[in-house]
């Protein structure tokens, strides 16, 4: 079966059009999803579309370094984030999937948190956005569970010092996590829209710390 | 699997993340579309979003049995998202959302182009709202 052939008016035949051969093209199986979706008025071009545009344009880790902005300014807000992150998250105006929470570990000197899912690719996406490759990558689900420290230091640079506890977060289908960084030195008069600026989409996946750096090494 | 973590894991990012670079949410259309056919119609309630994940895991589980794991990442971003599409397909006509043959049928329409994406923009333009510019 091909998709470039030559004349319109007849399309390549099946040799019974009762029962036509399976196609392998992804292009052409989401869209006859759609298009049969479309048809049963189960949904609309206009609600794909909005799930397209809403996660290529205004979802990603932009959201979360608001929150984490907010928690680093306001200790109240900090205090509800680590208690019930789907409510002070959603506070902000982030929701996502009904009946999946988003739970918020933070880093402390002597804890660093690190997020991954080792069954498929749960990601908070309603803070971060859509997960990078290589949360998706097997290499990185199994190993990051197995020798967290090892994965940091050879796959991320990052060395998390010997006395410095690690922390692995395995999301599920109801539960997501979130890592809220340390704040950094030397911030201490900077305004939340500065602040959240200074936040990486790796800080708040855990495979970066921003804690033992400071402001001027992260801008 | 090789015990290399900077190149199983570190290597993919160099190559999927190149410094200075906008991250892009999808590699190919296709994905985008199964991505968001899959959110857009959890968001009408049709499903539960356990029914898709459980579906997720095993595709992707088969799919890590069969392939090479250290492939590049367009080909592990194109893996990912096979294993989307088929748990997606699955869940639509195990559930009985849809049936077997008219899906393969329209299918087969899309990949020999009798069928093509013009539909999908056709219905869009009949709306009378305004597309302009929305404050979020």
């Amino acid at each position: 079966m091909t998709g470039d052939h030559d004349d319109p008016d007849h399309p390549v035949p099946t040799d019974d059009p009762d029962h036509p051969v399976p196609t392998d093209d992804p292009e052409a199986r989401a869209r006859a999803l759609q298009s049969l979706l479309v048809e049963k008025e189960k949904l609309s071009t206009d609600a794909v579309d909005e799930v397209v545009s809403l996660y290529e344009e205004e979802v990603g880790p932009m959201n979360g370094a608001e929150v984490v902005a907010r928690a680093w300014s306001d200790p109240d807000y900090r205090e509800w984030l680590l208690e019930d992150g789907t409510a002070a998250i959603g506070d902000l105006g982030y929701t996502g999937v009904q009946g999946v929470d988003i739970e918020v570990k933070a880093n402390t000197p002597e804890t660093h948190n690190v997020i991954v899912c080792t069954l498929c690719s749960c990601y908070p996406w309603p803070v971060l956005g859509l997960p990078p490759t290589w949360y998706k990558s097997p290499p990185y689900r199994s190993k990051v569970v197995k020798r967290p420290r090892r994965t940091l230091r050879e796959a991320f640079d990052l060395d998390v010092p010997e006395d410095t506890e690690i922390g692995v977060w395995d999301s599920s289908s109801e539960i997501r996590y979130m890592v809220l960084p340390q704040r950094p030195d030397g911030t201490e008069g900077l305004s939340e829209t500065e602040l959240a600026e200074l936040v990486t989409r790796d800080s708040m996946i855990g495979v970066e710390r921003l804690g033992e750096q400071s402001a001027e090494e992260l801008a | 699997m090789t015990d290399d973590l900077r190149a199983v894991i570190g290597d993919v990012r160099e190559a999927t993340e190149p410094p200075g670079e906008d991250d892009v949410a999808f590699d190919a259309p296709w994905q985008a579309r199964a991505f968001a056919l899959t959110v857009a119609l959890r968001r009408t309630g049709e499903f539960p979003w356990d029914a898709f994940q459980t579906r997720l895991v095993e595709e992707l589980e088969a799919s890590a049995d069969t392939a090479d794991v250290s492939t590049d990442a367009t080909g592990a971003e194109a893996a990912y998202y096979e294993a989307w599409l088929a748990a997606f397909e699955r869940l639509l006509l195990e559930e009985g959302v849809l049936d077997d043959e008219a899906l393969a049928e329209r299918a087969a329409a899309f990949a020999s182009g009798e069928r093509d994406a013009s539909e999908f923009v056709v219905g869009d333009r009949g709306h009378d709202h305004d597309h302009a510019h929305h404050d979020h």
